[in-house]
């Protein structure tokens, strides 16, 4: 089971509900899985300034910022415990990188994850149905061009806010992917990519597939690339979404092991495991309709620029 | 088929499944059947799977809008009309009777059909007509993968194109395709249609309300390797297990 959605708004005003739409979409496959939910969502454009990094991380102690001393300095309203996760908007200092900031906090055994990084990136997940997301992270006042989620039966890895998704990318600013399915060469595949130096964070197979795109996008290939190979690459039953700035990425089994409805209009593209997500969401779905069984699509965000003015201030 | 039908089945019992639970509806549909009234539509049915399931003969029910998983299963001699798409398993195991569903279809509608019709207007996903074991199941666009998969008897019509592994392994039966026809699925034979074929072709089209442009029909049929074992064949039954 499983259920997973995915949005990709092309007009200011599905832009602007985007977070609504997804909770409901999320809400309505809430049967599929009530064990976890999540969403990951590309905010909206920004301007030349250097943006902060949005920094999520699991737990509940905001002294965690402390560790980033000397990297920058936290803006905003300081570190804010939501949930299960502590949200740091963070000002790099000239000279830091990224990845420093998350060694700095995950960089060892033992220390609580960075689930998500990111200038446009905002991920929520937790342990529970997605009207317990909704609740503790008002994620319906969301708006932005992309926007993936997912509501977890869990089958054969542990129950918490970590094993949930999406998952960020480690590594990959602003990119994270769901996935309903199980990737059956799992182990093989973790095995070798920690061998050869990737680091896992949790032991549930769906982190595999954000470890395999960023290790083909390590070696120069374009994400369409990376999602169009991992078709051959990734054995078992699949559907999982990307969500990036770019936009948003859908990617089937070769078998069409698991049931995937997409629909596109003018003003949006909607992908959900049921029509139900996309009949309660949007006025219409008439054109929703399963992907061939081995396609790894990419559907673009539109420049908001190129598709009306809009400026939302995000959270 | 579509039509409103006369008046002899009366007017249809109207539910609004806006706010229903699916066994609710279920069961609201049965007492329509109960108290004879012959017909019902379902408005607002959102997608929702198990609509119209195991409907007695000669009973209507229209679904105003798009259904969820096994639509219009299990029935024996009902007439089920989904006004939008489908989703996984519709009209499955339908005894006899006619579904129609007028957008498209996802995977394995018309499982293991043994007989009547069913009817996609649209495009069907992947297995459509996987096991059917009669009736016979036409579709007015494409069909995805493994289309007639171990298919044991009735036919099949894709106007449309045929997606790879059409045909694979059949018993018996027979599927026309008036498109492109993919790459062939395990045993699959490719004829060209004979009179007989081409009448019952255009029959059946018509039966089913479809309109086709293309008179260029071939007709699918399995090759009976695999119906016995033989060691001289070990590479169809490694290709087809």
């Amino acid at each position: 089971m499983c259920g997973i959605i995915g949005f990709l708004a092309k007009d200011t005003v599905h832009r602007a509900a985007s977070g609504r739409i997804m909770l409901e979409m999320l809400q309505a496959l809430a049967r599929r899985g009530p064990d976890g939910a999540g969403y990951a969502g590309i905010g909206p454009e920004l301007g030349p300034v250097d943006p902060p990094l949005l920094i999520r991380v699991a737990g509940r102690d905001p002294g965690i910022a402390r560790r980033l001393d000397g990297l920058g300095s936290v803006v905003g309203d300081g570190p804010r415990v939501e949930g299960e996760t502590i949200r740091i908007a963070f000002q790099l200092a000239p000279g830091a990188t990224a990845g420093q900031v998350e060694a700095a906090i995950d960089g060892s055994v033992g220390t609580p994850e960075v689930i998500a990084m990111g200038s446009r990136l905002e991920l929520a997940k937790g342990v529970g149905p997605p009207r317990s997301l909704e609740a503790l992270h008002a994620v319906s006042r969301f708006a932005g061009p992309v926007v993936i989620g997912h509501t977890r039966m869990s089958t054969e890895s542990k129950i918490d806010l970590c094993h949930s998704q999406p998952f960020w990318i480690h590594g990959l600013l602003d990119h994270a992917i769901v996935h309903n399915g199980h990737i059956t060469n799992y182990h093989r595949l973790r095995r070798r990519f920690e061998q050869e130096g990737s680091r896992f964070f949790t032991d549930n197979d769906s982190e595999v597939i954000g470890v395999y795109l960023r290790r083909c996008l390590d070696r120069g290939l374009s994400l369409v690339e990376a999602m169009e190979r991992s078709v051959v690459d990734l054995d078992g039953s699949f559907n999982y979404l990307v969500a990036a700035p770019q936009g948003l990425g859908v990617v089937r089994d070769r078998h069409g092991w698991k049931p995937l409805v997409l629909a596109e209009t003018a003003e949006y593209t909607a992908v959900a495991t049921e029509e139900i997500a996309l009949a309660r969401a949007l006025s219409r779905s008439d054109q929703a309709r399963e992907p061939a069984p081995g396609s790894a699509l990419f559907f673009p965000a539109p420049s908001q620029a190129a598709s009306g003015p809009s400026r939302s201030t995000g959270t | 088929m579509t039509e409103a039908g006369p008046s002899s089945q009366g007017e249809p019992v109207v539910l609004d499944c806006e706010g229903m639970t699916t066994r609710e509806i279920g069961e609201a549909v049965w007492e329509a059947v109960r108290a004879g009234a012959g017909r019902a539509r379902l408005e607002n049915p959102g997608g929702r799977h198990s609509l119209g399931v195991g409907l007695p003969p000669g009973f209507e029910l229209v679904i105003a809008g798009s259904a969820g998983y096994y639509a219009g299963g299990l029935g024996d001699g009902s007439t089920v009309v989904v006004e939008g798409n489908a989703g996984w398993g519709a009209a499955e195991s339908q005894r006899s009777g006619t579904v129609v569903i007028a957008g498209n279809a996802g995977n394995a509608v018309a499982a293991s059909i043994r007989s009547g019709l069913v009817v996609v207007k649209g495009h069907a996903s992947t297995r459509a007509g996987v096991g059917m074991k009669g009736g016979a199941l036409v579709i007015a666009g494409d069909a995805g993968p493994m289309a007639g998969f171990m298919m044991q008897k009735g036919t099949i019509v894709i106007v449309g194109h045929a997606g790879p592994g059409v045909a694979d392994s059949m018993y018996e039966g027979t599927i026309y395709v008036g498109g492109e026809v993919g790459e062939l699925g395990a045993d699959a034979v490719v004829h060209e249609l004979e009179p007989a074929d081409h009448r019952a072709l255009v029959e059946l089209l018509a039966t089913a309300d479809v309109e086709t442009a293309t008179g260029r029909f071939r007709k699918l049929v399995s090759g009976r390797k695999l119906w016995n074992f033989q060691t001289s064949e070990r590479t169809i039954w490694k290709a087809a297990l």
